[in-house]
């Protein structure tokens, strides 16, 4: 018994021995393991991170790395580590995984993330810069005197309707408000010569008619159509006016048609929700009349009316999935009406409707309009329901610029301005007084970049537009995961006519959800069909 | 070492997800706004200037693949 007792004993020692050499084993393994993954991840992600968003889907998890565009799936214990290197140095991320999963769940993640990095290139960017044009050596100077492409002439400030959410209503402080000032034809002719004076390197050039009410001065839309088709060099001249078709007559329809105008107009849908807000000086709906505008063009223009004239709609309280439904409803009130053509749908502008009113309105079925919209999209998009014009509109277009985004196998060293145009390059908005301002969205407090009688203005432009946007959005946007996604421009920037970081601040985070958001359709999208977006390939952007 | 508390479900992977449009590695490639004529897009939508626009050398190689998002942008 005795022997037994000792045995047993010095059986015990040895396994303990054992377990104790196999944790030491283990512990060492850890530890090396550990470390080479340290070794690996440190000059990624010990101190600054790397540009880059994690965002899960219902069903899984997705890295969106900034610095290559690209999109990534995740397996979840993938996942989990990538969470915990953002937030904690490569070692301590290692030792918080391993102490909840097995040792060979963090080799196996470890491993992926360790050759997706050398495969894809991923998270090699903390910082987006260069940012911006001068630091990016883009001679915009002689961009603006060869490229120039899109003039716009506000013929006249005046309109017939007093739209409730008119960003030119008296109470929206920050744009121009409804005026008398009609352009005359010299200035509208002073614009052109400038336009074909600056675009010789562009095959291609547009004249766009803009107001107020741009047919309240039909006899410059013609005078000014004729006179561009006659002096602009460009073989191809593109016309667009924005009207809110109230005013249409056979007459000009006729003359639209004539020179292939692209027509614009303004509809927020069936009777009772268009003349909620789009009435006349009297507060009378203006439906009727719009509709009859509209009968008009789109018998004019027969086939080419899909693709030559387009809807503006604005979603207006009380906000409902019942009332965006009913907007849709537009199509199959107006059957003549092509389904295919393209339409941009918005919230009111910021500041034009009083927030009593927004607020009062809101009903219990509030959604909001992205939301809507995908799930209408996906239900056509798996075949479960119709195709709805304004989801398609929203939610195609979002997708779109995410599945033709530039890959970049490695970082291309620059960054551009966010989501801004080149001043005075793509496009100039000649207001009627003959001021050119940096384009028709932009507040009328910004400075102006110029006029018709002395040209562009390179100083302002290099000044405020160049080196002070660039200065306040370098320490923003060189930080920003969405920096490749950005759809801010100056149009946000402005307050009281002077840039304002804080108004950038506030909408970079609008900017940032909308843009999660988008990636987070485009990747639901894909689980279910990978290759059902293809089509949005030969999607249109301009 | 403590006992695995969630299993990896679909093992431990990460792959590249479809989409995009190889660009090379030049300032050229990077996207710029080519906001559309007579629109107006203001609002909560963040519609502006989305456009996912390329630039001048590429834009022609890649409409020649049918993958340019604007055929006619030089910029």
């Amino acid at each position: 018994m005795k022997m037994q007792a000792t045995d047993a004993k010095a059986y015990e020692r040895s396994n303990k021995k054992n377990a104790d050499k196999e944790a030491m084993q283990i512990a060492a393994q850890i530890v090396k393991t550990i470390s080479e993954f340290a070794k690996k991840c440190d000059p990624i992600w010990n101190g600054e991170k790397p540009l880059s968003k994690l965002f899960k889907t219902n069903s899984r998890g997705y890295l969106y790395d900034t610095g290559t565009n690209k999109i990534l799936g995740c397996s979840d214990n993938v996942f989990e580590l990538l969470e915990l290197l953002n937030n904690h140095a490569p070692a301590s991320a290692a030792e918080k995984f391993i102490s909840t999963h097995s040792i060979e769940a963090f080799i196996d993640a470890a491993d992926i993330i360790k050759n997706t990095i050398d495969k894809e290139n991923v998270f090699q960017v903390k910082k987006a810069i260069p940012f911006g044009l001068s630091k990016n050596n883009i001679d915009y100077e002689e961009l603006i005197d060869s490229a120039f492409e899109i003039l716009f002439l506000e013929v006249t400030e005046s309109c017939n309707l007093r739209c409730g959410y008119c960003v030119y209503g008296n109470h929206v402080k920050s744009k121009r408000n409804h005026g008398e000032r009609q352009m005359t034809f010299s200035t509208a002719k002073k614009a052109i010569d400038y336009l074909n004076a600056h675009s010789f390197r562009r095959k291609k050039v547009a004249v766009c008619f803009y107001g107020g009410e741009p047919l309240l001065n039909f006899p410059l839309i013609k005078s000014g159509t004729e006179y561009a088709q006659t002096v602009l060099k460009q073989e191809e001249i593109d016309f667009f006016i924005t009207t809110n078709a109230t005013l249409i007559t056979p007459e000009i329809a006729a003359f639209l048609l004539k020179y292939k105008f692209s027509v614009h107009t303004s509809i927020d849908g069936p009777k009772e929700i268009h003349d909620n807000f789009r009435v006349d000086t009297y507060n009378k709906g203006s439906y009727h009349h719009a509709i009859q505008g509209l009968k008009l063009l789109v018998d004019g223009y027969g086939e080419q009316a899909k693709d030559k004239i387009s809807l503006s709609m604005v979603y207006t309280p009380p906000f409902s999935g019942k009332r965006i439904a009913r907007a849709s409803e537009l199509w199959a009130e107006l059957p003549w009406l092509p389904k295919e053509m393209k339409l941009n749908i918005t919230y009111p502008g910021p500041g034009t409707i009083p927030k009593q009113q927004l607020f009062e309105s809101n009903v219990p079925e509030d959604i909001d309009l992205q939301q809507w919209a995908f799930e209408k999209f996906m239900d056509h998009y798996t075949g479960k329901g119709e195709f709805n014009a304004i989801a398609a509109s929203i939610i195609e277009r979002a997708l779109a610029v995410l599945i033709q985004r530039p890959i970049f196998s490695s970082e291309p060293g620059s960054n551009f301005l966010n989501g801004c145009c080149i001043p005075g390059v793509r496009r100039i908005y000649a207001a009627a007084d003959g001021k050119f301002h940096l384009c028709e969205r932009i507040s009328s407090e910004a400075p102006t970049i110029g006029d018709v009688d002395f040209g562009i203005d390179k100083y302002t432009i290099r000044k405020i537009y160049i080196d002070e946007y660039e200065n306040i959005c370098t320490p923003l946007c060189s930080s920003c995961w969405a920096v490749r996604l950005c759809t801010s421009c100056y149009t946000d920037a402005f307050i009281n006519g002077k840039l304002d970081s804080n108004a950038l601040k506030e909408h970079c985070l609008v900017i940032q959800e909308s843009q999660l958001r988008f990636l987070r359709y485009y990747c639901s999208a894909m689980e279910i069909n990978p290759e059902g977006l293809d089509y949005l390939y030969q999607y249109k952007l301009t | 070492m403590k006992s695995e508390k969630k299993k990896s479900g679909l093992g431990s992977s990460m792959e590249l997800i479809r989409g995009g449009v190889e660009a090379s590695a030049s300032m050229a490639d990077s996207r710029k706004c080519i906001c559309s004529p007579g629109g107006w897009s203001y609002g909560n939508l963040d519609c502006g200037c989305a456009c996912g626009c390329f630039t001048t050398g590429d834009a022609v190689n890649m409409n020649a693949n049918n993958k340019l998002a604007n055929p006619e942008c030089i910029m």
